[in-house]
């Protein structure tokens, strides 16, 4: 009966190893290796750019920028005249 | 310099900027204003510059080093300014001038952007290199664009059958090949660690004052000295600066007046007349470092009334200072006119600044720098 006892726990155990093993496999692959890359070189800086930021996505969009952005004030004002 | 159009000044190349250090930095961290995608709400405590401001500004955070001396450059605190409107004037009208002085010089104050990342203020600002950060400065669209009516001018050859500066035609060299980042970001401040900087010898408030940095000295190590083959330069020692052999006509300016427009609201000035000009004058800093009895001179379009709009006599020690004011010419040539022979300038009244030459309302103002007798010609009796 102890014989049993041992032989269904250790198949049981054998099962638990086995189906972790393909678990630790299958996602050890699905991690693209661009990724990894990207993680190892990046600098730890005080504030990372978000995935995404509205900053960028208008200020690097032209045709965006081109309707909106308007002429700021002439430092010099348009009614200089001469040698500044 | 044609200005950017409105949607370019604010344009960030994405890959470009993206690549570099300062790309992986949210736009919040350095420019405020919130994550949205509303313009309004996103712009809202926005910072346009935060460069500005001097040594507590967004970059000295990390770039400690080159900001740590960098709010008394000259190019942030514009004392020479200063140093002019205070001794032309009178304190009852120190507050008049900083009304005019933030109306129409605060533009001219540099921050870290307006050299590393944007064009200055002055000729329309916007990015020049899609908000990415250029450690170099560029010569034409930061440093002459402001430097450009006299300097870069003289330095490119713009000026009509005037050559460029024989550094720039032969040696190609731009801006930071003379003037340093260490000059830019007033780094020599640390001269104080080794000199006793209360000493007036060390002391730098203008351009012209404190040592020559840099100086012609500071590449051509030899002139005047032992060895040295041109016998000019051993006859001539510190009598004279280099430009009064090595440089040709420059530009100078006269009767600059401002305002704020009626129409606009905007500040403006108006320049009476420019024109060409090369004349040899007194030194009117003779000191340790410019130990020179004759600079060459320029006339700067300061006049008894250029900020009359402020209100009346402000400058009611105009004679203080002169109007034709020590010069240093960006267009050195090899050979010029005046030093083609030696009676090209002995004896040469066409070039010397005498007094006939000065309008009879500046003659007082410009006792100092003005040649009493030309020096003979070499051989006359």
């Amino acid at each position: 009966m102890i014989k049993l006892k041992h032989l269904i726990m250790l198949t049981l155990a054998t099962l638990v190893l086995a189906a972790c093993a393909s678990e630790a496999t299958s996602q050890a692959t699905e991690i693209p290796p661009t990724d990894e890359a990207v993680i190892a070189t990046s600098t730890p800086l005080p504030t990372l750019v978000p995935v995404v930021d509205n900053c960028l996505e208008c200020h690097t969009d032209k045709d965006k920028l081109v309707a909106l952005a308007t002429e700021g004030e002439d430092a010099h004002g348009s009614e200089s005249e001469g040698v500044g | 310099m044609a200005p950017l159009e409105p949607w370019e000044k604010v344009f960030v190349t994405r890959d470009a900027f993206l690549a570099t250090a300062h790309g992986e930095m949210a736009c919040t961290y350095c420019h405020g204003g919130q994550q949205s995608s509303d313009m309004e709400t996103a712009h809202t405590g926005l910072v346009a510059d935060p460069s500005a401001g001097g040594s507590g500004n967004t970059c000295t955070a990390c770039h400690g080093d080159q900001s740590e001396h960098f709010e008394k450059s000259l190019h942030v605190s514009l004392s020479g300014y200063w140093d002019t409107l205070d001794a032309r004037s009178a304190p009852e009208n120190h507050q008049a001038l900083e009304t005019m002085f933030g109306n129409h010089c605060a533009s001219c104050h540099t921050t870290c952007g307006d050299c590393h990342i944007s064009q200055p203020g002055s000729v329309g600002g916007g990015f020049i290199s899609g908000h990415v950060i250029n450690k170099t400065p560029s010569m034409t669209r930061n440093c002459t664009a402001c430097h450009g009516s006299r300097v870069g001018n003289e330095y490119l050859g713009k000026n009509e059958e005037i050559p460029g500066d024989v550094h720039f035609r032969q040696g190609r060299m731009n801006c930071i090949s003379c003037h340093s980042g260490a000059e830019m970001h007033n780094s020599e401040a640390a001269c104080s660690q080794c000199h006793d900087t209360s000493d007036a010898v060390y002391q730098v408030t203008n351009r012209y004052s404190g040592a020559q940095s840099p100086s012609c000295e500071s590449c051509h190590e030899n002139i005047g000295k032992q060895g040295d083959q041109v016998v000019q330069h051993v006859l001539h020692g510190d009598k004279l600066a280099c430009q009064v052999c090595h440089s040709v006509s420059y530009m100078s300016c006269d009767g600059c007046h401002v305002a704020i427009s009626e129409k606009t609201g905007n500040p403006f000035f108006k320049t009476e007349r420019s024109y060409m000009s090369f004349f040899i004058g007194r030194n009117p800093l003779q000191n340790y470092h410019r130990p020179y009895e004759y600079v060459v001179l320029r006339h700067i379009p300061i006049s008894p009334t250029s900020y009359q709009y402020y209100g009346e006599n402000l400058l009611p020690n105009f004679d203080a200072l002169p109007t034709w004011a020590y010069a240093t010419p960006h267009n050195v040539q090899r050979k010029t006119p005046q030093n083609a022979s030696c009676n090209a300038c002995h004896g040469n009244p066409d070039i010397f600044l005498t007094a006939d030459k000065v309008s009879p309302e500046e003659l007082q103002a410009n006792e100092p720098v003005i040649v009493p007798e030309v020096p003979p010609a070499i051989g006359a009796p």
